[in-house]
């Protein structure tokens, strides 16, 4: 589970498919900071069932606090008591702050907050500059777009030469990965950013503007791409690493937390906005649904509906849970992820590729139950998304998969590759 | 149509802090006048009886409050609780915690038995007209049962076809159409209608009339509406100018996958509903 702390709802960029429109009241006039407020929340849900989670800083963009303000928070948390057993007091353990930028403001001062409290900087970002091209303050605007892009380059590169953990939060959609040329452009630079010690990151589709949304099966590539790119180059690209552990049920619970039967109403990720109030996943703000439901035991009947209607004797439907409620088809929370077809055929790839390796495959298991200790992931979090060395360089994704498991002739946009790529059969 | 089994459920959270702040009191409010109205009515006769159930520990203030006014009681089962919106009860034999008593208060004895006797699930023995059916588990005789609770006939025939013959339990979308001037597109139903008679929000507490009109515009459920408003008022006039007051509002109900939701300008909410094929929605918009 995890905690993000939302210091302002407010946003220097307006981002073409962001759940979180500037046009919205909240963003104008939304609920004023309170470093106070937040302390408390932070405190009362930490010593409840939310203790030990990770806790990031999120937005709005987090950077546009006031530097003072921004140290009190990031004092706050990497000064909570990260593990139970009394190893963070005796010094064993070091606090850790998350925080999710778009990275335009970063300034040096900036990163020697981030140094200093040991910060995981999940960068906002959906490739180089000419593919980054549905974020920035005008999207419409190319030349702003341009500049705007190069400088979030600039400032990984910085963070990066300063020693700042720094991870990518990348959305795929038309703008970057509906071809092949762009997928294996968004790849060469995943390749590149490796050589500045950036490992890895997170790929999600955009959900939220259906203009640039991209095709199961372009998200499907994409992934997959990936499962190959993190095996050939050593990088730890999810959701696929994650994805493949629910395969193997090293997941405690079905991650990320998409697939963990996140109620609407009470979802995993708990938000604590800038006043103070404690409210959902910042996915939900979309809806208009701030609070959380007070009674946070019931069932939201969703999970029960669509394992009787939709997704009944789906084989994936134990580590799936028919994905996240934001993501449902037409928009409708009660429905299945628009994405339901791209996960069953990378599940199904995945499989193949694990059971090629002699590895045990059980996508049957029962569901973890959802629990105090809980630590269902976030798929945001900046936090814990590398450690995963078990890359095989040369073993080869494509050519032995038995039929009628994957689809024939699902392969990665590029193979056996050791360095960057510059073309190949799809 | 087929049957997807959820357990009744009713979520809800107000849009904001400070809309909860004002109305979160009188939501509580409007549960107490819309309870006090259901006995009122029969104790003024306006109808004949009101379903009548409690917790067994408030067992002696509510088998005195009916006697005291005058009143019938007459039990006739015990059920499990269940939460949300159930469209059935879960007869138990003998009480235990989650248990509560259900039973039927009237004006007179005569009419009391009639309910009894249209409802009680556990005379095996007796040839009833609405037997145990999927639809109808508990076997309850609906027309006679809607007849002593007030409702026109045009409603309980309504009530008949949809839900106990097409199993529409939460017939809102067949209201919706049935409604003057509807306009139906898809499976979206455009719908404006007489404020009182909407039973879209009801799972949270927020109905005037008790039962489902034929449609938003039923001109006797609008007579019989008004009666109830009249009683709520008397009660507590600002908690029924409130309840009144949120049902006037724009609002969009839907059900998909067996499970409704209400978005309404101050709340959203969601409730269990019914397995049906294809989603479908009301969009209400005040006259």
């Amino acid at each position: 589970m995890t905690i993000i702390v939302v210091p302002t709802e407010k946003c220097n960029l307006s981002c073409s498919y962001c759940f979180e429109k500037p046009e919205t009241i909240r963003q104008q006039n939304g609920p004023q900071y309170s470093y106070t407020a937040i302390e408390k929340s932070l405190r009362i849900v930490w010593n409840g069932p939310y203790g030990g989670s990770d806790v990031t800083l999120h937005g709005g963009e987090c950077l546009l606090t006031s530097l003072p303000e921004l140290e009190k928070l990031m004092n706050l948390i990497y000064n909570l008591p990260w593990k139970k057993d009394g190893a963070f007091e005796a010094g064993k353990v070091k606090g850790t702050v998350g925080l999710v930028t778009n990275a335009t403001l970063i300034t040096d001062r900036h990163i020697a907050l981030f140094k200093k409290y040991n910060a995981y900087v999940a960068v906002s970002c959906d490739g180089p500059p000419e593919l980054n091209v549905l974020r920035g303050p005008d999207p419409k605007d190319s030349v702003a777009t341009r500049k705007y892009a190069e400088l979030v380059m600039e400032n990984i590169r910085k963070m990066r030469a300063a020693g700042v953990n720094v991870s990518v939060m990348c959305i795929i959609h038309k703008g970057n990965a509906d071809t092949k040329e762009k997928r294996q452009k968004l790849m060469q630079w995943m390749i590149d950013l490796k050589k500045i010690g950036v490992t890895g990151g997170r790929v999600n589709p955009a959900s939220t503007s259906p203009d640039m949304q991209l095709s199961n099966r372009d998200v499907h590539q994409m992934w997959i791409n990936i499962h190959a790119l993190n095996k050939q180059h050593g990088l730890h690209w999810n959701p696929v690493i994650e994805m493949e552990r629910n395969l193997t049920g090293e997941n405690r619970h079905p991650a990320p937390c998409v697939n963990d039967r996140c109620d609407l109403f009470n979802t995993h990720t708990l938000s604590i906005l800038p006043d103070g109030q404690v409210g959902c996943c910042d996915r939900t703000f979309d809806r208009g649904l701030y609070p959380r439901c007070s009674d946070g035991k019931a069932s939201s009947g969703r999970y029960e509906a669509l394992g009787q209607t939709e997704c009944r004797g789906c084989e994936w439907w134990s580590i799936c849970g028919g994905g996240c409620p934001q993501e449902g088809i037409g928009d409708d929370w009660r429905r299945k992820t628009r994405w339901c077809e791209a996960m069953k055929l990378t599940y199904s790839y995945l499989r193949t590729q694990l059971r090629n390796k002699g590895v045990e495959v059980n996508a049957q298991r029962a569901p973890a139950k959802e629990d105090a200790e809980g630590d269902s992931p976030h798929g945001d979090a900046p936090h814990g998304d590398s450690d995963h060395g078990d890359s095989y360089h040369g073993d080869a994704p494509h050519g032995d998969s038995p039929h009628g498991d994957s689809l024939h002739g699902d392969s990665p946009d590029f193979l056996n590759k050791p360095t960057g790529y510059t073309g190949d059969e799809e | 149509m087929s049957r997807v089994e959820i357990k009744a459920f009713s979520k809800f959270v107000w849009r904001t802090p400070e809309i909860e702040k004002k109305w979160e009191p009188l939501r509580r409010r409007i549960y107490g006048a819309v309870s006090h109205t259901e006995y009122e009515t029969v104790k003024r006769g306006i109808r004949r009886c009101d379903v009548y159930d409690f917790n067994p520990d408030n067992i002696m203030y509510r088998l005195k409050k009916p006697a005291l006014d005058g009143l019938v009681f007459l039990p006739i089962l015990i059920s499990e609780i269940y939460g949300g919106y159930a469209h059935r009860h879960y007869p138990v034999k003998k009480f235990k915690d989650g248990t509560f008593i259900y039973g039927v208060v009237s004006n007179n004895l005569d009419d009391a038995i009639k309910f009894h006797d249209a409802g009680v699930i556990d005379l095996k023995e007796r040839i009833r007209p609405w037997p145990e059916t999927e639809m109808n588990p508990n076997g309850i005789d609906h027309n006679v049962t809607g007849a002593l609770l007030g409702y026109s006939a045009c409603d309980r025939r309504f009530f008949q076809n949809t839900w106990l013959r097409d199993g529409c339990l939460d017939p809102m979308y067949e209201m919706a159409k049935n409604t003057v001037g509807a306009e139906v597109k898809g499976n979206t139903v455009k719908v404006s209608g007489y404020p009182h008679l909407n039973r879209l929000a009801r799972y949270w507490g927020f109905n005037i009339i008790p039962h489902f009109p034929h449609s938003f515009d039923c001109k006797y459920a609008k007579e019989y509406a008004d009666q109830w408003f009249s009683v709520m008022r008397e009660y507590d006039a600002e908690a029924a100018d409130a309840c009144l007051e949120v049902l006037s509002q724009p609002m969009v109900w839907s059900m998909t996958n067996a499970v409704t939701t209400l978005e309404h300008p101050l709340f959203f909410g969601s409730a269990n509903g019914y397995y049906r094929p294809e989603s479908v929605r009301v969009e209400w918009f005040p006259k």
